[in-house]
């Protein structure tokens, strides 16, 4: 039998597994690594710039924040690396990283407990559109064998799982902008019941293509500030006008406490709480007020325990468009009350752009090394206040805090919110 | 023909990303080569891309084992297309 629910999890306390972060690693426009990408965040560099991989002459947007320099075969086989789509591609670099920085190389685990969520928007949305292309040019017989396994969504996770011999449970999550949160969401509470031991768990994206920014740009998601790339990402300022499209994975092993006690291993943080909830209310608008995402903070706050004055920092989702920065304050001021005016609330993705499905992979990392780390990244390009964006979103400059705990959201186009909830490791 | 042998290896060492001197003629694709299913279906839409032909009868083209079985294919269906 499961047990669910606040009440239920509180009398069994003393015996509920705990589950900690144990290993990080991100490919992030800032940086192909965790250690690059967080000096940088803090740094409150900017990594938008104009789009290279394609032509984008006859596109009203053409700047985004790429991966710069990112070479697969420095992770993986060449033949390997040509049969995944890039999204994939990040996921197994991201995760070698976070494997080898949780200290798993040499093993110490069992591979039928560990598995792999990895959520993605789209999945191998490059691939589609290349393959599209030879169907239209040369028929039929032209479309590739691998045209289908590398473009599905849950390839990441299976190919994360061939790579390290993983064989517990494996799947994707897709929630749009949301993915990468349910995916380390679903993967606490897997863990959390007993289901497994260790999970990979995260997200990739690689959507800076043809298809996907037409598409974003046709439905005014995204900003035209093109010649202003520095500036194009601006969460919370009142001259904000779009997201800024951006790419990477953010993969974090998440392991039970005893588990990874026994073996010794560096405890960066710990997860305490999630949820996840619905707008049940418009395609891609976010409910008025931020209904859904205040619920998912309240409920993640009440699945871990905590109140809402134990809580210092939320990385935001942020995403510098005008409607999901104002509802999100006003969630934030819902939940929080007057405790929302001790809170800092940043966006990184001022910084990076948006990650999309790997959004909620890449802001956990940066979550929990905030809070292990005391520091805390600004939102950047914060110049003009908006009245309906009245919160301290620590603006242009990294702040130091103590940090005990702190929330990410993460908010999809579908109307799904998910949040988790984190905490600095005390023994 | 000894074009057409040529070609045939670079497409195969170019899908399987091994070295071209290891596409012998007597090298068995799946055996020797490593391919997998997915791969031989690869090498052989590209084969029919790169020469021009449509290897439809199929019964005889799953049936090639070796570089030098598709070698002697190719030769025929191009010469039976010219």
């Amino acid at each position: 039998m499961r047990l669910w629910g606040r009440s239920i999890i509180a009398e069994r306390e003393g015996m509920q597994r705990r589950v900690v972060v144990t290993g990080m690693g991100t490919l992030s426009p800032l940086g192909l690594d965790l250690e690059s990408s967080w000096k940088a965040l803090v740094a409150g560099e900017n990594a938008c710039g104009p789009i290279t991989t394609f032509d984008v002459s006859d596109f009203p947007v053409k700047i985004a924040c790429e991966l710069k320099g990112f070479d697969p075969e420095a992770f993986m086989d060449k033949r390997e690396a040509r049969k995944m789509d890039p999204c994939c591609q990040y996921a197994v670099a991201a995760t070698q990283m976070a494997w080898k920085d949780a200290g798993l190389e040499d093993g110490g685990y069992d591979p039928d407990r560990t598995g792999v969520i990895i959520g993605s928007g789209v999945g191998g949305i490059q691939t589609f559109e290349n393959q599209h292309t030879m169907l239209m040019e040369k028929g039929p017989r032209r479309i590739s064998p691998f045209f289908i396994p590398m473009m599905i969504a849950d390839m990441p996770s299976g190919m994360v799982s061939i790579a390290l011999g993983l064989k517990g449970p494996n799947f994707a999550t897709v929630s749009a902008c949301a993915s990468g949160a349910h995916a380390i969401g679903t993967s606490f509470r897997a863990i959390r019941d007993g289901d497994a031991e260790m999970i990979v768990t995260g997200g990739t994206e690689a959507a800076i293509s043809p298809m996907a920014v037409g598409g974003f740009a046709n439905m005014k998601a995204v900003t035209f500030r093109n010649d202003e790339p520095d500036k194009a990402s601006r969460p919370f300022d009142l001259n904000r006008d779009g997201f800024v499209l951006g790419e990477g994975a953010g993969i974090v092993v998440l392991e039970e406490l005893e588990h990874a006690r026994k073996r010794g291993a560096e405890i960066k943080g710990e997860v305490v709480g999630y949820a996840a909830t619905a707008d049940a209310y418009h395609m891609t608008a976010p409910a008025p007020g931020g209904e859904g995402g205040a619920r998912a903070m309240a409920l993640a706050m009440s699945d871990g325990g905590i109140s809402p004055e134990d809580v210092q920092y939320i990385n935001a989702h942020g995403t510098s468009t005008p409607l999901n920065d104002k509802f999100e304050t006003a969630a934030v001021k819902s939940v929080f009350g007057e405790h929302a005016a001790k809170l800092a609330v940043s966006s990184t993705k001022s910084m990076v752009g948006h990650l999309l499905g790997a959004a909620g992979g890449f802001e956990f990392i940066a979550t929990t090394l905030a809070v292990k780390n005391s520091l805390i990244p600004p939102t950047i390009n914060y110049e003009t206040p908006d009245p309906e964006c009245d919160l301290d979103y620590v603006p242009n400059q990294a702040k130091e805090a103590t940090i005990q705990h702190a929330l990410t959201n993460s908010f999809g186009f579908g109307g799904h919110n998910a949040v988790l909830a984190v905490r600095r490791f005390e023994d | 023909m000894a074009d057409v042998a040529e070609k045939v290896k670079a497409v195969i060492a170019e899908k399987l990303q091994i070295d071209a001197g290891q596409v012998t003629m007597e090298a068995a694709i799946v055996e020797d080569l490593g391919a997998d299913s997915l791969e031989q279906a690869d090498i052989l839409f590209s084969l029919e891309d790169e020469f021009n032909i449509i290897a439809d009868d199929t019964d005889e083209a799953e049936g090639l084992k070796t570089v030098g079985d598709i070698v002697a294919y190719l030769e025929k269906k191009v010469a039976a297309s010219s």
